[in-house]
């Protein structure tokens, strides 16, 4: 009973911190760019696509790689996508737009990716090759019969690596300092001698490289589908909110917490309505605190 | 070269030859589009417009197939219900705004959805089968020419210039003395109306419905309806959903690049018509050939 609880506790931690890089992801992009980015959770799905494709290759050429080199090329991999997307469905949008535009135009990028995806590496659900997990077991900890595994393990780390990372640089870093000036106020920074477009396509870049991790992470721990993405996103957003937009260290606990309310949802309550929760949880959010638990940095109900 | 002039050949030669099944899809798609124009008429975006189109459906099922009701009096019932529960949501949804909204809706859509996966009198996520396909083109065109005639008038009505005002500044809207939230629960209400009678007729049409029928997917392309079509006047969902229902169906000779060229074409469209294909500028000519005057968003 106990031993259940355990492991549903780091299940829980397990999603919580993927899901937390696809959600600071949002967070950062909707910070600097008041722009819902609906492609977001595609990106990711390249993320572990990509990590997958690699992990294949280099097997049949080389032998099994390092989990921190797959994890680490996926997030160049993811980035790159990123500032592409940014590149084709935002940057031409210019500054006329309507508050909806970049929502219909990175929607439409959601569905190429999915089809792409769908193309290149086949509709059916993948994972990765047990040959890799092989190796890992050795480093397994036993603690009192109750066993966690490097997997466990290294999603749990290597999240929480992320996140602590991407909060110095985004307090402590001269760009993460234009990146809040951006937020804070685009034309104010482009006055300031920010360059805007370059700030953009960085913020782009290193929201994408997390959601590509995250990709990867959950591609670990569960399977690989062109659809994840569709999910995922939506977590992200979800977490997002209920962290309060542009609030990092909000989306972090937003994520830790609703990873542990689905996890033990599947577990102890009824697991067809999983996604049910997550959503129920979305309604109340925007209901009753449309600023999420922590606070917004921003003001987002001001209409068109 | 050769290819692509076939391509067009197909594509006008197509719309000759549309039988009875694609245009009563065609209307059907074009009765969401314009479900969803509702909300927008108060500047409000919906995204859950799926989620009504699932309610009205079943709704409307229920009642034909177990209740032996009278197919037309099953449509205005399954609307009325649709409304009803729309004006229920619409009461505290309605308090957002913006991107707010959209998602709120959007999540409403979601929660349809599980509800009926595991809503076990509708058949959980089996869906219902055999229901009788009652739905033609009369019904319909019919409902579509009803609803097309109420827009039409709607727009110079008391109620109309109240729904332009509330779109174009709420708090100036107030303080003409228009009642801002009766606006738009109206507004809201209506479309979920018209969207449940939506799904009716698609249930009908479709003989078979599931809760997937009227998952993201669906909502994204009721959205896309309008937004490519245009947002600002009726006509824009109309021309939206035959462009993308017909397309979606004569791209088939791309086969396998149709998505990738059909996000191409949306991208392209909100780069140089953000506010969609038609627009009350579109009868302008002066803007086509005169000088481009500052047109407010």
């Amino acid at each position: 009973m106990l031993a259940t609880f355990i492991q549903q506790v780091i299940n829980g931690l397990m999603l919580g911190g993927s899901y937390a890089l696809v959600a600071i992801g949002y967070t950062l992009i909707f910070g600097v760019l008041n722009l819902l980015h609906l492609a977001h959770g595609e990106v990711a799905m390249i993320g572990s696509y990509i990590g997958l494709t690699l992990v294949l290759t280099a097997m049949s050429q080389v032998g099994v790689l390092p989990i921190w080199v797959v994890l680490i090329v996926a997030m160049l991999g993811a980035g790159i996508v990123g500032i592409i997307v940014e590149l084709i469905a935002f940057r031409p949008l210019g500054r006329k737009q309507l508050h909806i535009t970049p929502l219909i135009t990175t929607i439409a990028v959601a569905f190429v990716l999915q089809e792409a995806a769908v193309k290149i590496f086949g509709s059916e659900q993948r994972s990765f090759p047990i040959k890799m997990f092989d190796q890992l077991k050795q480093y397994d900890l036993y603690l009192g019969g109750f066993r966690i595994t490097f997997v466990q393990m290294f999603i749990i780390g290597a999240s929480l690596v992320l996140m602590v990372g991407l909060y110095f640089f985004v307090e402590k870093t001269k760009m993460g300092k234009a990146m809040r000036a951006c937020a804070e106020n685009t034309m104010t920074a482009r006055l300031l001698g920010v360059n805007v477009h370059w700030i953009t396509a960085w913020t782009f870049g290193i929201a994408s490289a997390l959601a590509g991790a995250a990709g990867v992470l959950i591609g670990l721990a569960y399977n690989i589908t062109p659809l994840m993405g569709v999910s995922l996103g939506l977590k992200g957003l979800t977490i997002m909110l209920f962290g309060g937009s542009g609030n990092i260290v909000g989306a972090m606990v937003a994520a830790l917490i609703l990873g542990m309310i689905e996890t033990m949802s599947v577990a102890y309550l009824v697991p067809a309505w999983k996604d049910g929760f997550a959503f129920g949880i979305l309604i109340l959010i925007l209901l009753y605190k449309p600023s999420g638990l922590f606070g917004s940095r921003l003001q987002i109900e001001a209409g068109r | 070269m050769h290819v692509v002039l076939d391509a067009l050949v197909n594509l006008v030669t197509g719309l000759f030859t549309l039988g009875e099944a694609d245009l009563i899809t065609i209307g059907i798609n074009m009765i969401m589009g314009l479900s969803m124009f509702f909300p927008m008429t108060v500047g409000q975006l919906s995204f859950g417009q799926a989620g009504f189109m699932s309610i009205g459906a079943h709704i409307a099922v229920v009642l034909t197939l177990y209740a032996g009701v009278w197919f037309p009096l099953a449509l205005l019932l399954a609307g009325i219900g649709t409304g009803i529960i729309g004006f229920l949501v619409g009461i505290p949804v309605l308090r957002l705004r913006g991107l707010l909204l959209a998602l709120m809706t959007f999540a409403f859509g979601q929660v349809v959805e599980v509800f009926f996966l595991n809503f076990k009198p509708t058949g959980a996520a089996e869906g219902i089968k055999g229901i009788f396909p009652y739905t033609d083109l009369w019904y319909v065109y019919g409902f579509l020419a009803l609803v097309v005639i109420f827009l039409a008038r709607l727009r110079y009505s008391r109620m109309g210039r109240a729904f332009e005002a509330v779109k174009l500044d709420e708090t100036a809207a107030e303080a003409m003395g228009i009642n801002v939230t009766r606006a738009k629960l109206i507004a809201f209400a209506t479309g979920a109306f018209v969207a449940g009678v939506g799904g009716g007729l698609y249930a009908h049409h479709a003989v078979f419905i599931q809760y997937d029928n009227f998952d993201f997917k669906r909502g994204v392309d009721i959205a896309m309806y309008m937004v490519l079509g245009g947002m600002d006047v009726f006509y824009g969902p109309l021309l939206g959903a035959f462009i993308i229902t017909y397309l979606s169906t004569a791209l088939q000779f791309l086969a396998d690049w149709r998505w990738e060229v059909w996000g191409i074409i949306v991208i392209l469209v909100m780069i140089f018509r953000p506010q969609g294909i038609l627009g009350r500028d579109t009868l302008n000519l002066r803007r086509w050939f005169g000088a481009r005057e500052a047109t407010p968003a």
